[in-house]
């Protein structure tokens, strides 16, 4: 008779009863392709003992649609309209990427003002992004009201949007070398007044989650990851600064008029699922700081003032003409408050041969748009470098060993888009 | 469900029958389950089979409400299943893409879908009688979409919402692996185009599929359930991983062919094959010039 | 991708980055204007004209590794080819010694005549970019090429996805499976000469 501590001496059936215990096989269950927490088509097949992981391997392309073979078949501007669904939270950074690119192969001239207001729709659209992910991450740790919350500011944003581009979600927004249309009148003093809204609702947030017991109690030390580990499964954006590594592209490598905010990057020290809510939370905030700055700083201020100038330069012109005066001496309207730098003619717009890959940072870290042009009207090659593609490669090491329960905390810090993942 | 030709042979009668029970008789064309004759008599059997909105609909409603100034209630039992059944429509979380947001959107507080009844998204096709196809559903995607819907317990609803779903979107002309349009697979009630539509488009299709429950009969829920089945046949013991054909697999499915209407094989040993398949390359590549 | 080193390119040089490639090259590139499309013309395939080397090209030159140089991108970033015999060698040299430690992407080209792989790296600790093109070798039909999953294994799910797609076989890639596509799908779809021609498709949606 055993006397040991640990094993109970348990007569053996063979098959069933052994000395650990009752044998059990282990039980593989398909996690998708439907599922409410998935965030879209993601199928896991997890191998689980019991409640613990042992093995787990995403399956991906039940949203492939082909993005990047509609690059080579249609015309530039025939694909902007299909560019937004990439990654339809950050519809407006696919764009930034595309025309930046195509900016840069053809040299065209972009004003200071059409950079101004594609990084204020940039970083509005990071809060609506952050937003809906703080929503969807809290509604699958159980707490259903925090959604409804952010979509109450999301909403906010979403009728700025609709009033500069005429759309909830697919903006379609930016030209080659400017933007489709300038600011309404008041715009920027109603964005302003969100804008500034805004942290006061992150507190309230804040308020109820952030120092909640649940919710600390579920995501501290769960989903630890190591810088090694981010550079081996290619990780990038919040995933990778919540290890402590400071890669923002904002502040590493600049673009557009990123280098003349001041804005913080945060970063968090131990890696885990509530480094990264932390981050994404005060990332909010570093935009709210952003836009306020830009707001300030847009060349030519609102609309108002610009189509003031047009006006009085239009006024001067007729009575030139009519006076027959000197025209040197007309006003010009200053190229920073134009909205498109040259003329491009949509409909057989030949950039030059040449080649750009264009890197911003997303929302969720490293966007790429990779493209290849041969002179000829249509793209030689589009390839989208999505930041949830490598991200959600990380998966399976984070949950092989541990607990079952943990996939929704960890999967839901990921901040995983399907659509940027199968393109 | 308006008929402009089949004008109903209305007789009213309740005025001078006070005591006795007024009832409707109706003769429907059991294919279309329209109403083609409408009788108001005076049966002792209460015989309704449905309602019409139309002068038949119109008629009943004031006569109603004239029975119901006088102290009866006449309801046919459609009508109470019918309201009950479309003001409770509990949608399915089947979120595949950027309509999923849109989606979402109608179940915040700003637009607020459960006034309409639809209280919960059901994680489980088992809970639902309605499916919300929100995005777009590639051929990898189509098989799962067909287990979901056979998996919901009748009577169930489809509301194809985008124009992904409903002919492909702007993914039908180049795209080589979207299914063009969501009802090669399921059956669909409503149809809501957008890209993706607003969230009171949403509304409105549910509106509108509320309406057409309405419309619907309790004696024919059978009929409906044989109509409305799923147009692809998933093959027998299939698994959803199917090995590649150099090991033996085979297409498990035939995606977006109507199977009771083409048979690959068949029409393969038929030799009318090249008319199934065409010598057809992408459009782009079709055009001159 | 500074666009300080973008706006100090000469148009000239911007105009002639291309990717290395077998197309008809221009004659005298250096003087042409920056639009010009890369028509076909009549004259034999000549090497297309030296660029400037880069520092990380320079590099791996100094380590003993045959490099091309092909100059840099309309964002400033380097490019440079390698082939597939020296591919695993320079790869290790550039996360040793040049610290290119995360692979941000592999892409895939279909040129008619060859398929290239693009990698492009980043360097956290300079924040450099670098884009390594390889060109597949064709044997019997099929492409051929190295996997850097020993070097990067970040390489995974894009080498698969490059497989997928353009039908490169990577050597040394631990599970070289379909990953977008359905798993029993015929053909590769981003070539292209991709006709879609599975019979179990319908009439419109090939």
């Amino acid at each position: 008779m055993s006397t040991s501590t640990q094993t109970p001496a348990f007569p053996e059936i063979p098959g069933v009863l052994t000395e650990q215990g009752l044998s059990t096989n282990d039980l593989v269950v398909n996690i998708g392709p439907q599922h409410p927490s998935t965030h879209g088509v993601l199928r896991l097949i997890t191998t689980l003992n019991g409640e613990v992981v042992k093995d787990m391997e995403p399956v991906i392309g039940y949203l492939h649609r082909s993005k990047e073979k509609m690059g080579e078949t249609r015309s530039y501007f025939q694909y902007q309209p299909t560019i937004d669904r990439v990654e339809y939270l950050s519809s407006f950074y696919d764009h930034y990427a595309y025309v930046t690119a195509i900016e840069k192969i053809s040299n065209l001239i972009v004003p200071r003002r059409v950079e101004y207001i594609r990084m204020i729709t940039m970083e509005l659209n990071r809060i609506t992004s952050h937003l809906l992910w703080f929503g969807t991450f809290l509604m699958d740790l159980g707490a259903t009201s925090p959604l409804f919350y952010a979509f109450r500011e999301r909403e906010a944003i979403i009728k700025l949007f609709e009033d500069v581009t005429g759309a909830r979600m697919m903006y379609n927004y930016y030209r080659f070398g400017g933007v489709n249309a300038d600011l309404p009148v008041g715009w920027i003093n109603q964005c302003l007044k969100v804008v500034n809204d805004l942290p006061k609702a992150f507190d309230e947030y804040e308020a109820i989650v952030t120092q909640n017991p649940i919710v600390l109690d579920r995501t501290i030390g769960v989903g630890k990851l190591t810088k090694e580990d981010c550079l081996k499964y290619g990780v990038t954006g919040p995933t990778l600064r919540s290890t402590g590594v400071s890669l923002d592209l904002r502040k590493t490598n600049p673009y557009s008029v990123y280098s003349e905010v001041d804005f913080d990057v945060p970063l968090g020290t131990h890696g885990d699922v509530y480094d990264r809510y932390m981050i994404r939370v005060q990332e909010m905030r570093e935009s709210v700081k952003i836009i306020q700055q830009a707001l300030k700083q847009i060349p030519g201020g609102d609309t108002a003032n610009v189509a003031q100038k047009e006006k009085e330069i239009a006024e001067a012109t007729r009575l030139a003409k009519e006076q027959g005066l000197d025209p040197t001496n007309i006003p010009k309207m200053d190229p920073d408050w134009l909205i498109q730098g040259q003329k491009v003619n949509l409909m057989v717009f030949k950039p030059a041969a040449g080649e750009a890959m264009s890197l911003l940072e997303s929302p969720r870290g490293f966007l790429g748009c990779y493209l290849i042009s041969d002179g000829s009207p249509k793209a030689l090659r589009v390839k989208w470098r999505g930041a949830s593609f490598s991200n959600l490669s990380i998966l399976p090491h984070l949950m092989i060993g541990n607990m079952y329960p943990d996939l929704m905390p960890i999967f839901g810090s990921l901040d995983v888009i399907l659509p940027e993942v199968d393109r | 469900m308006s008929t402009q030709d089949n004008t109903p042979a209305i007789s009213v009668a309740a005025d001078k029958h006070k005591d006795s029970t007024v009832g409707l008789e109706t003769s429907m064309n059991p294919d279309t389950s329209l109403i083609t004759k409408v009788n108001l008599t005076e049966t002792p059997a209460n015989h309704s089979e449905g309602e019409q909105k139309s002068i038949a609909g119109k008629v009943i409603d004031s006569l109603q409400n004239m029975l119901e100034s006088q102290g009866i209630l006449v309801t046919s039992i459609d009508a109470v299943y019918n309201w009950a059944r479309s003001n409770s429509v509990w949608p399915m979380l089947f979120a595949t893409s950027c309509c999923g947001i849109e989606m979402m959107t109608v179940g915040t507080s700003k637009f607020d879908i459960s006034r309409f009844g639809s209280e919960v998204f059901r994680g489980t096709p088992r809970q639902s009688d309605l499916i919300i196809t929100a995005g777009t559903v590639t051929h990898k995607m189509a098989p799962a979409l067909v287990r979901l819907y056979e998996q919901m317990p009748e009577p169930k609803y489809v509301i194809a919402m985008g124009v992904c779903t409903v002919t492909g979107g702007m993914y039908e002309n180049d795209s080589y692996s979207v299914v063009r349009g969501v009802d090669r697979l399921i059956p669909v009630d409503v149809y809501v185009p957008g890209c993706p539509p607003r969230p009171e488009a949403l509304l409105d299709a549910l509106i509108q599929l509320q309406k057409k429950i309405r419309t619907e009969s309790i004696v024919n829920r059978k009929a409906r359930a044989q109509r409305n089945r799923p147009r692809v046949k998933l093959g027998p013991g299939e698994v959803l991983l199917p090995l590649p054909p150099e090991e033996g697999g085979e297409p498990h499915m035939r995606w977006g062919v109507q199977a009771a209407a083409y048979d690959v094989e068949k029409l393969q040993q038929e030799g009318k094959l090249a008319l199934v398949r065409g010598n057809c390359k992408y459009r782009h590549e079709r055009r001159v010039g | 991708m500074s666009e300080e080193s973008a706006k100090q390119n000469s148009p000239e040089e911007k105009a002639e980055t291309e990717n290395k490639a077998a197309a008809p090259p221009k004659a005298d590139a250096e003087k042409a204007p920056a639009a010009k499309p890369a028509a076909s013309t009549a004259k034999p395939a000549e090497a297309p004209p030296p660029r400037e080397p880069g520092e990380f090209g320079k590099s791996l030159e100094q380590a003993g590794i045959a490099v091309t140089h092909l100059g840099k991108d309309a964002m400033g970033i380097e490019a440079i080819a390698l082939s597939t015999h020296d591919l695993l060698k320079g790869a290790e040299h550039l996360r040793d010694k040049c610290a290119f430690d995360l692979l941000v992407s592999c892409s895939s080209v279909d040129f008619k005549t060859h398929r290239q792989s693009v990698y492009h790296l980043y360097s956290i600790n300079q924040n450099k970019t670098l884009a390594v093109k390889v060109d597949a070798e064709t044997r019997d039909g099929k492409d051929y090429s190295p996997s850097v999953y020993p070097i990067w294994p970040a390489c995974d799910w894009h080498e698969r996805e490059s497989y997928d797609l353009m039908g490169i076989h990577y050597e040394g890639h631990p599970n070289l499976q379909r990953i977008l596509m359905p798993v029993d799908w015929l053909g590769h779809p981003l070539r292209k000469d991709y006709t879609v021609d599975d019979p179990r498709l319908v009439w419109n949606e090939r």
